[in-house]
């Protein structure tokens, strides 16, 4: 069987004799030292991208030919493969490929080997496949996080066999460590997110239940009135010898108690314009900047790809920054949402900000999901209609609520080539207004 | 149909008050109102409402509290619970302990006034039934201990004969006895005298 305990005695007189190794495991220690500070700093969002990119330079500092990284059950999630060296596609099952490697590598070992003559009878299928596609010399490693082993990573080499030094094997070792535990870092990081989203929508039903409820125990209260009041009169005007004074109290009364219930309705009117809110001039090209910083992470686990497209030396608008980014953000879940439903090929969103006239900056939100059905074309911007099974109809409300309190308009059309297109108008700063903070 | 019915109206928000106590004069009842479950239990003639309509969610004393006082200081007030929330389990609650009705705001104007005469009927006849109790029990305070026993043994069906010698007496002085047991209690016969037996409890205290 082929083991690293034997094959690293093997190396271990090789390590030390040629110049050339030196000098390549110099540089593979500072690519590492490189490769391991960075996996640890970037977010999560970014990690499958760091995990290629330093695959990639692992593999050119060592003169390696291909780099394959598959998790259980999702098969390859990472490559790096040199010009002219057969790739693997995402998804493929270690199994398809290399049974024998696979079983070694999920029981736990590691596999090292420097030509084909190394490998053991029992992996007589897996020497004519090496033999027809494969590398000839690699290293496949298990990834574990904690006491369970999560996946393989192998690195070949295809163009000649090589011999592996005790130190690189250590090194690699160290880097499948380091690959797993980011890995693992980003499965919780996702699954926290996953969790803070559905937190966020059920504080949002909650909230939504609470202001109902408050709302309308505020409104029923002189209503219950009213109706006492008006029956009262009926009663009294019946009998219009006693009754019309009273009768005339109670109207008075139901004047009085309508006018609080207006006032209610007013107040909640306010709470949603958010009339108290400052005005101040806000870059539009800045505002995609921040909102896109926000949707990000967001974007990059449903795999789409967000871009900001705002035209040059766009002139401020006048608004609230807060109520602004939110209502581009409910624009975008909302794209996201329709991408995901659709299960588009071209997974697309573009957040657009320019100069509709010298009164105007237009912000659009493109998407390339199912586009507007047209059952709720007319009725998307109301209250509690959505085309999502889950959706509460709250998003669209709000970011219509907020961009007419910004004096705009919103708009909402299917795009010929697929997807929607959601679009407001915002004011342009007047010249006198005041500056930010 | 009962007349002069008084009611009561718990209910802090005073423009519902006010619109409850219109209403129910306008239909001929007797009106007063009151801001807290306090307020009503201080009145010196609470007890003598025939209904109170009270607001569950009153501040500081809630409706169900004021409901489980009122067994000492109004017992004979039927209650008819009015509520701005839809609550199912107060509703049962207070509807156990005896309450008349329970209705949802806005209230409904011939719902709550037949609530109110279904209340009235029912705190009349429990007063009734009171007051007869207590009139029985002061004619029976009048009898001797001598006459008590008589009313005890012939209200068990014992005749003139046996009573004498259950108490060691003539069948004669047990005949005077009775007629004056009748007298003193008012009663018209001996079936009467029975039924004012079994309302007083004589035989249970056996």
């Amino acid at each position: 069987m082929v083991s690293g305990g034997r094959l690293k005695k093997k190396v271990s007189s090789i390590s030390r004799s040629p110049r050339r190794p030196v000098r390549e495991l110099q540089r593979f220690e500072t690519v590492l030292a490189g490769a391991l500070s960075a996996i640890a700093r970037v977010s999560a969002h970014e990690i499958d991208r760091e995990i290629e990119l330093w695959l990639g330079e692992i593999c050119l500092t060592l003169d390696l030919d291909r780099s394959v990284l598959a998790l259980l059950n999702r098969g390859v999630t990472h490559r790096w493969s040199r010009e002219g060296i057969p790739t693997v596609p995402y998804g493929t099952t270690g199994m398809s490929v290399s049974p024998w490697t696979t079983r070694k590598v999920l029981a736990g070992e590691e596999l090292v080997w420097s030509s084909i003559s190394d490998l053991p009878n029992e992996a007589r299928d897996y020497k004519q496949w090496v033999r027809k596609h494969g590398p000839k010399a690699q290293v496949a490693l298990p990834l574990r996080v904690g006491n369970s082993i999560v996946g393989g990573i192998t690195f070949g080499k295809f163009r000649s066999g090589r011999k592996w030094p005790s130190l690189v094997i250590r090194r690699l070792r160290l880097v499948a460590q380091v690959f797993a535990a980011a890995l693992e870092r980003k499965r919780i990081e996702t699954e926290l997110l996953s969790v803070r989203s559905e937190l966020a929508d059920a504080s949002r039903s909650t909230m939504m239940g609470e202001l109902a409820a408050s709302i309308a125990h505020e409104v029923n209260q002189p209503l219950g009135a009213i109706l006492s009041n008006a029956q009262a009169a009926r009663r009294l005007l019946a009998a219009p010898a006693s009754g019309v004074d009273k009768a005339n109290d109670a109207l008075n009364d139901i004047v009085e108690d309508a006018k609080r219930a207006g006032e209610v309705v007013t107040r909640v009117r306010a709470l949603f314009k958010g009339d108290r809110t400052a005005r101040l001039p806000i870059d539009p090209a800045g505002l995609l900047a921040e909102a896109e910083s926000l949707l990000r992470s967001e974007a990059a686990i449903r795999m789409i790809s967000l871009r900001v497209d705002a035209a040059p030396s766009l002139p401020p608008v006048l608004g609230d920054r807060v109520q602004l980014l939110q209502c581009v953000m409910n624009l975008a879940i909302n794209a996201f949402d329709s991408i995901v439903s659709a299960d588009s090929s071209l997974r697309e969103t573009m957040l657009k900000a320019n100069q509709q006239d010298s009164k105007w900056v237009r912000i659009s939100v493109t998407d390339t999901g199912g586009g507007i059905d047209p059952a709720i074309a007319d009725r998307m911007f109301d209250p509690f209609v959505s085309s999502k099974s889950d959706g509460m109809g709250m998003g669209l409300l709000i970011a219509r609520s907020i961009v007419t309190s910004h004096g705009g308009r919103i708009s909402a059309a299917s795009n010929s080539a697929g997807g929607a297109t959601v679009s407001f108008t915002l004011p342009v700063c007047p010249a006198n207004a005041p500056t930010a903070p | 149909m009962i007349t002069g019915v008084k009611v009561a109206v718990v209910e802090d928000h005073e423009s519902m008050r006010n619109a409850l106590e219109r209403l129910l004069d306008a239909s001929s009842f007797d009106v007063a109102g009151f801001a807290s479950a306090d307020e009503f239990l201080r009145a010196a003639d609470c007890a003598a409402f025939d209904c109170a309509v009270v607001d569950v969610h009153l501040p500081r004393k809630s409706g169900l509290q004021l409901q489980t006082e009122m067994r000492h200081s109004a017992p004979f007030t039927s209650l008819i619970f009015i509520t701005g929330h839809a609550d199912l389990a107060l509703g049962v609650r207070a509807m156990r302990e005896g309450a008349i009705d329970f209705l949802e705001k806005p209230v409904n104007d011939q719902a709550l006034i037949e609530a109110i005469r279904r209340g009235a009927l029912r705190s009349r006849e429990q007063r009734l039934a009171f007051d007869e109790e207590t009139r029985l029990k002061q004619r029976c305070d009048s009898l001797t201990p001598r006459e008590r026993e008589v009313f005890a043994l012939i209200t068990k069906g014992l005749l003139n004969k046996q009573a004498g010698a259950e108490l060691g007496t003539t069948e004669r002085t047990i005949k005077a006895h009775r007629a004056r047991v009748m007298e003193k209690m008012g009663a018209e016969s001996l079936a009467d005298l029975v039924r004012m037996a079994e309302a007083l409890g004589i035989h249970r205290q056996d």
